[in-house]
């Protein structure tokens, strides 16, 4: 067994469906698991410094921030969590498994997620008491975040691997090499999205204060909408440059056409939200957040689609070597080789089989028709007469008007005289 | 004013992009992994429906170098009968006739730096379809690997291979 070989291909019916499935899970995933990181590092920040600087209105938007983020516990569990065995699973049998990848790809990136919600929850419930945190829930959710962060991270490592299924015999013969450079950017362009989406959730969701709640009003309004906007606008800036280094740093062998327009309405949708949010007059007043919204998952979605036609195309072609390659004739020649028989005839049969399975083989089988006839049926009628096969063989002649004419083999002599003995020998009832 | 000028720098930076993207799609069109050939020679018939052994085209791989692209006279060999009514191989004889050479795009270039001989893998047990994957379902042949250097060590650690520098770079 060839260590190196590729694992066996999936039938097409499977493949589209673990593609599709895969394609829905990154969907739901990716994008939450970015408005998480983007904002709890927005309330982690801002907590800080409303703390540092005693500004009411940085803590309850750091408040508001961790409170839109997260949903609740059930939502953390939902979106977050769930979707990870889904796509590690699809991931593992599209890489066909059997790899030293399912400990990295597989847990640590979910002990990861789990540590990262376990402690986000509690940096909620503690800043849902009091926004003046003590240090403890404060450092829990800035490790939180980091947690996350790394599982993204791993995730994005595992998805690179798709992308370039090549490298995959390396992977596993050293982990070293499940890093590359497409990883990171895609990784980078994941963040720039993920606070992309999460200012606009921030436009559409926060500052809706109550009448009569402290730190509210048309104030913090405002706050809401710059802080939102300003974020919406950071992505939408940073997508282009990192779209280009995305395309810089694909696998040759994953592009396609469909891979470079999938990738250029990706700056043309964050065109529209730049447009949205600076461009267009008097739009401040309504609220662009739905809007700015739904393109920053549509650009997900770009991406997302991008990524799974290149995995599509750099697995194509890949898959198990067809029997009865070259190998399996090195491998007959080789074993006949070992068994060293003095008898003459037994080399010239041996020869006679090597030009056979090399030229003839081409056209002819023994029990149906390819090109030529089958020779089960048209070797008998030589009777074993080795003279007048080697004279069909030397200088073929049309005999089936229903059959294209046999062209004349560039084969030597001895060569014939060989396959046309293994060939009365093979045949049965030729003698 | 400022918010024009800031309107038309960003514009100009989003336009940029996008030409960006367009001209590195020109650039990848040069490099197509599976770029279209003079002729439409289908692997899927030949090696896969026919089975016929990948030997008896490229017949210089077991002791030369290069695996060689098949001269015509092996493609006539059969198709000076078979299937002349189809536009590809009228192509073909109209190459052959004309004793022009077929242009065949390369699909796989290793740089000139790179000893690389067939010869010495395939007599090492390497499969044809371990570097070129499965050509016998590809109706245009298009390249798998990206020939990097960690791929070619890897396979040489893995089967014992030499890993000397003067292996490869001579």
């Amino acid at each position: 067994m060839n260590p190196l070989a590729l694992p066996p291909a999936l039938s097409p019916d499977t493949l589209l469906l673990f593609r599709c499935l895969l394609i829905v899970a990154l969907l739901v995933y990716l994008p939450y698991l970015g408005i998480v990181i983007a904002g709890s590092a927005a309330s982690l920040v801002l907590n800080f410094f409303g703390r540092e600087n005693r500004d009411e209105r940085s803590l309850r938007l750091s408040r508001e921030w961790i409170e839109a983020v997260t949903v609740n516990r059930w939502g953390l569990l939902l979106l977050a969590l769930l979707p990870y065995p889904a796509i590690a699973y699809t991931c593992q049998r599209l890489l066909g498994g059997r790899t030293s990848l399912p400990a990295i790809a597989g847990l640590v990136p979910f002990g990861a997620l789990l540590a990262g919600c376990l402690l986000l929850s509690l940096y909620r419930s503690a800043i849902r008491r009091t926004t003046e945190l003590p240090a403890a829930p404060f450092w829990a959710g800035a490790a939180g975040l980091l947690a996350m962060i790394s599982a993204a991270f791993l995730s994005f490592l595992l998805l690179g691997t798709l992308v370039n299924p090549s490298k995959l015999p390396l992977v596993r013969s050293n982990l070293v090499f499940i890093l590359s450079w497409h990883s990171f950017v895609e990784f980078f362009l994941f963040l720039a999205l993920s606070f992309g989406l999460a200012g606009g959730i921030a436009l559409r969701f926060l500052g809706r204060s109550k009448a009569g709640e402290v730190g509210g009003g048309p104030e913090y309004e405002a706050r809401v909408r710059t802080t939102g906007t300003s974020f919406a606008l950071a992505g939408a800036l940073t997508v282009p440059a990192l779209v280009v280094l995305y395309l810089i740093t694909f696998p040759v062998t994953g592009l396609s056409t469909e891979v470079f327009v999938m990738a250029a309405t990706v700056p043309l949708l964050a065109l529209a939200v730049f447009a949205l949010l600076y461009l267009l007059p008097g739009k401040e007043e309504g609220r662009p957040g739905d809007r700015v919204s739904a393109l920053f998952v549509l650009m997900f979605l770009a991406v997302i689609l991008c990524d799974q036609t290149a995995v599509g195309n750099a697995s194509q072609g890949l898959s198990a070597p067809p029997p009865g390659s070259l190998a399996a004739e090195k491998a007959s020649r080789e074993g006949t080789t070992g068994v060293k028989t003095a008898a003459a005839d037994t080399a010239v049969l041996e020869k006679g089989k090597k030009v056979f399975e090399t030229i003839c083989s081409a056209c002819h089988r023994f029990d149906s028709k390819v090109v030529g006839p089958p020779l089960n049926e048209v070797v008998p009628k030589y009777k074993g007469n080795v003279e007048k096969l080697k004279k069909f063989i030397r200088n073929p002649v049309k005999v089936n008007p229903a059959l294209p004419a046999m062209p004349k083999p560039a084969i030597k002599e001895d060569e014939i005289d060989a396959v046309a003995r293994y060939l009365l020998t093979k045949v049965k009832g030729s003698k | 004013m400022k918010k024009s000028i800031v309107a038309v720098l960003v514009l100009g930076y989003f336009g940029a992009s996008v030409l960006l993207v367009a001209g590195l799609g020109y650039l990848w069109y040069g490099t197509d992994p599976a770029p279209v050939q003079p002729i439409a020679f289908p692997h899927t018939v030949h090696a896969g429906g026919l089975q016929m052994p990948c030997v008896y085209c490229h017949t210089f791989v077991e002791r030369s170098r290069s695996a060689g692209a098949p001269p015509l006279e092996i493609c006539m060999g059969c198709h000076r009968s078979i299937a002349t009514d189809r536009e590809e191989i009228r192509k073909l004889t109209r190459y052959y006739e004309e004793k022009r050479p077929i242009e065949w795009k390369r699909v796989y270039a290793l740089p000139d730096f790179i000893y690389f001989s067939h010869k010495r893998h395939v007599k090492a047990g390497v499969e044809c379809a371990a570097c070129h994957g499965d050509v016998a379902g590809m109706r245009k042949v298009r390249r798998v690997n990206e020939l990097i250097m960690g791929w070619c060590v890897s396979c040489h650690r893995v089967r014992g291979a030499s890993r000397d520098c003067a292996t490869c770079h001579k």
